[in-house]
């Protein structure tokens, strides 16, 4: 197990997990149409950023750097607005040699490759990036950078697991982060994956995703270390498996997820039969949630609460698996499931039960993450709540 | 109808990269998904690319395209009474 | 027991060698038709094969290679595995296809065949599909080649209890051109295979 330590969100909604927690508990979302932005031809709904907030932002911190990055990019700028608020909270100096950054996201600074803007073609690839916001950091270790399509997010978390339990370093700083570009938007156009509406996962009438910008961290540390004393949640279980069937249309049956969750359950079966609810990857694509529900219903969970936060983000790509655990933590611990919003009807090939109005937790012991992307990657995070009623 | 046919035999085995396909191995008349060709989701999405780029026809969802690309002379059939360009 | 090396495949722009002996030599070919050639030597038929990137591509061929080598079909369902690669550019290489077709406005026409492969683990999901994985399937990017963050992730995956085989290694296909390290690992006590080593990685990698 190792524990949640300190977290932060920075999305349209706001720059702090709090604030971004009370906005989705409002029901506010990110998410709106977008026409002639990004030089994309066709209109979207999405989630973005107004950027004139993240550059005030930014200069507010920008003097703290170790080292001050030159020109630093969006995606740069909300990585590193981020990671500072969580570890600040979380007390630790990133400047030592036991701790260690994990960064996931899937296209990093593409939009350069469409207008170079005087930047340097060596700016395209991940590991510069990573570098300007490790050593903004003053961190000398060389960072983990995942690139595993939608579900990056889960595995920097799986990866964070495993450093810690492998006694590899002390804190691990999980990073997730993406942007919107035309690169991204139009790709996801072509795929026709794009919902021409505000997205509605679950729903019988459900015709697509929305995508978001956003940056997430999660600072972990063993839960047997004392800098984890006052904090609760934690990362118990988990799993990644490949449905080996398609790289751009998940499996129909089911077969990765499914095995990702069983994989889950043999690990920790008691916090698995206590979990509270799902935080499903929920997109809004016609075959991801059939999917979704399709192994939920396999593992026997056709009643559990299941929601989708892409309503109130839209599909935040890299950083979606750290932005989702970051506020079903929020969930588990203020007892509040919250509603998926934008679903009338629920309409999935297996039975499955969407949460449809915000949902009051009797008990919140556990609760399970799915997630799933290109390339057939599934995977499933369980997390526990230490001070929950029946933990241990 | 017989030329455009000819045609669009050759667009689909550039755009979709079916190297061991000569014209001759492609009937019109055989369903181009399911079996045949062994076509997938990307393919169809390939398809409704050069329906628009070739023919000036803009196919809105996947859906649309299902009807549409039943055999290449359906297809042919479409874009002759369609095509924009 | 210990973890061994059961077979490894090394492809470069102008050698494949597949567990020490050099298999197959490039006669000037520039990288497509290198590729092709490569695929010829493996006598290999697989329709979807002409329809992936150039990663895909060459991590299919390697794929192939050490599955055979270690005397793996690619009929069973295989599900105590794992896939876990590294490279430095991620999908520089189809980000650059992808983007000419989105490049200029009077000729926009994004190519959701070229879009699917903007993404460097999809060279695991193709591999995954070829030879029935169904397993953890990780990608990673880092400046350069390092046997150390290889050894280190692969240590980690076998956290997993489950895993009895890992396929891992370097796939690197960009600007710099080809550059593979692809090997099976096993827990076994066979003494004839080498150990799954940070130096031993190291010497497979700059063998020449």
């Amino acid at each position: 197990m190792i524990l949640n330590v300190a977290d932060n969100i920075v999305s349209p909604l706001g720059f702090t997990s709090d604030e971004n927690w009370a906005a989705v508990l409002r029901g506010d979302s990110a998410l709106a149409l977008h026409e002639g932005e990004l030089g994309v031809p066709e209109p979207f709904f999405g989630g973005t950023f107004d950027n004139l907030r993240i550059d005030e932002r930014f200069a507010k911190i920008v003097e703290t750097g170790k080292v001050k990055p030159h020109r630093p990019t969006k995606f740069e700028k909300i990585a590193i607005l981020s990671a500072e608020n969580a570890i600040k909270q979380a007390n630790i100096d990133p400047t030592t040699p036991d701790v260690r950054f994990v960064i996931s996201t899937t296209k990093g600074n593409v939009e350069l490759l469409d207008n170079p803007n005087g930047y340097d073609y060596s700016r395209l690839y991940l590991w510069s990036s990573a570098k300007i916001i490790t050593e903004f950091f003053g961190n000398v270790n060389e960072p983990v950078i995942v690139s595993n399509a939608c579900i990056s997010g889960c595995v920097a978390q799986i990866v964070a697991e495993r450093l810690l339990l492998h006694d590899r370093c002390r804190y691990v700083v999980v990073i997730g982060a993406d942007v919107l570009s035309k690169f991204v938007v139009s790709g996801f156009q072509s795929f026709k994956s794009l919902s021409p509406e505000l997205c509605r996962p679950f729903d019988a009438e459900r015709c697509g995703l929305n995508l978001g910008e956003a940056a997430a961290t999660i600072v972990y540390a063993r839960s047997d270390d004392s800098v984890a004393g006052h904090s609760v949640v934690g990362l118990e279980a988990s799993a990644i498996c490949n449905d080996a069937n398609h790289i751009s249309a998940p499996s129909r049956t089911g077969e990765g997820q499914l095995a990702a969750l069983e994989e889950i359950r043999r690990y920790a079966p008691k916090s698995y039969s206590q979990a509270a609810f799902v935080s499903a990857h929920g997109t809004a694509t016609r075959y991801n949630d059939d999917m979704e529900s399709v192994a939920l219903e396999r593992a026997g969970m056709s009643n559990i609460p299941v929601n989708s936060l892409k309503g109130y983000f839209g599909h935040t790509l890299g950083a979606a698996g750290v932005l989702e655990a970051v506020i079903s933590k929020y969930e588990l611990t203020e007892k509040m499931v919250l509603k998926t919003k934008g679903t009338e009807n629920i309409g999935t090939v297996s039975l499955v039960n969407v949460v449809m109005d915000n949902l009051e937790l009797a008990d919140s012991n556990s609760f399970i993450k799915i997630i799933s992307g290109f390339g057939g990657s599934n995977a499933a995070l369980l997390f526990s709540n230490m001070k929950g009623e029946n933990y241990g | 109808m017989e030329q455009l046919i000819e045609e669009l035999k050759q667009e689909i085995i550039n755009a979709l990269n079916l190297e061991d396909m000569t014209l001759a191995d492609i009937d019109e008349n055989a369903p181009l998904f399911g079996e045949g060709l062994c076509l997938d989701s990307i393919d169809a999405l390939e398809l409704i690319v050069l329906m628009d780029k070739k023919y000036g026809i803009k196919l809105k969802t996947a859906a649309e395209g299902k009807e549409i690309f039943k055999s290449v002379k359906v297809m042919a059939e479409y874009i002759a009474s369609h095509r924009t360009k | 027991m210990g973890k061994k090396i059961l077979s490894y495949c090394r492809i470069t722009d102008d050698k494949v060698i597949l567990n020490g002996n050099l298999v197959l030599s490039n006669n000037n070919s520039d990288l497509n038709h290198w590729i092709t050639d490569i695929y010829d030597y493996t006598k290999l038929s697989y329709p979807k094969f002409h329809k992936m990137d150039r990663l895909s591509k060459v991590g299919v061929l390697a794929a192939e290679m050490v599955m055979s080598e270690s005397g793996f079909d690619n009929d069973n369902l295989k599900r105590d595995w794992a896939l876990c690669c590294m490279n430095s550019s991620a999908s520089l290489d189809d980000d650059e296809a992808y983007q000419k077709t989105i490049q200029n406005a009077e000729e926009f026409y994004p190519a959701p065949s070229l879009f699917v492969y903007t993404l460097p683990n999809i060279v695991l999901g193709e591999i995954a599909i070829r030879h029935k994985l169904r397993c953890e399937s990780s990608f990673y990017v880092c400046e350069k080649f390092s046997a150390d963050a290889i050894y280190n992730a692969i240590e980690d995956v076998y956290l997993c209890e489950s895993v009895r085989y890992v396929m891992g290694g370097w796939l690197e296909v960009g600007r710099e051109g080809c550059d593979i390290l692809l090997f099976v690992i096993e827990e076994s006590d066979n003494g004839n295979l080498q150990d799954f080593s940070i130096e031993n990685l190291r010497n497979l990698y700059l063998k020449k």
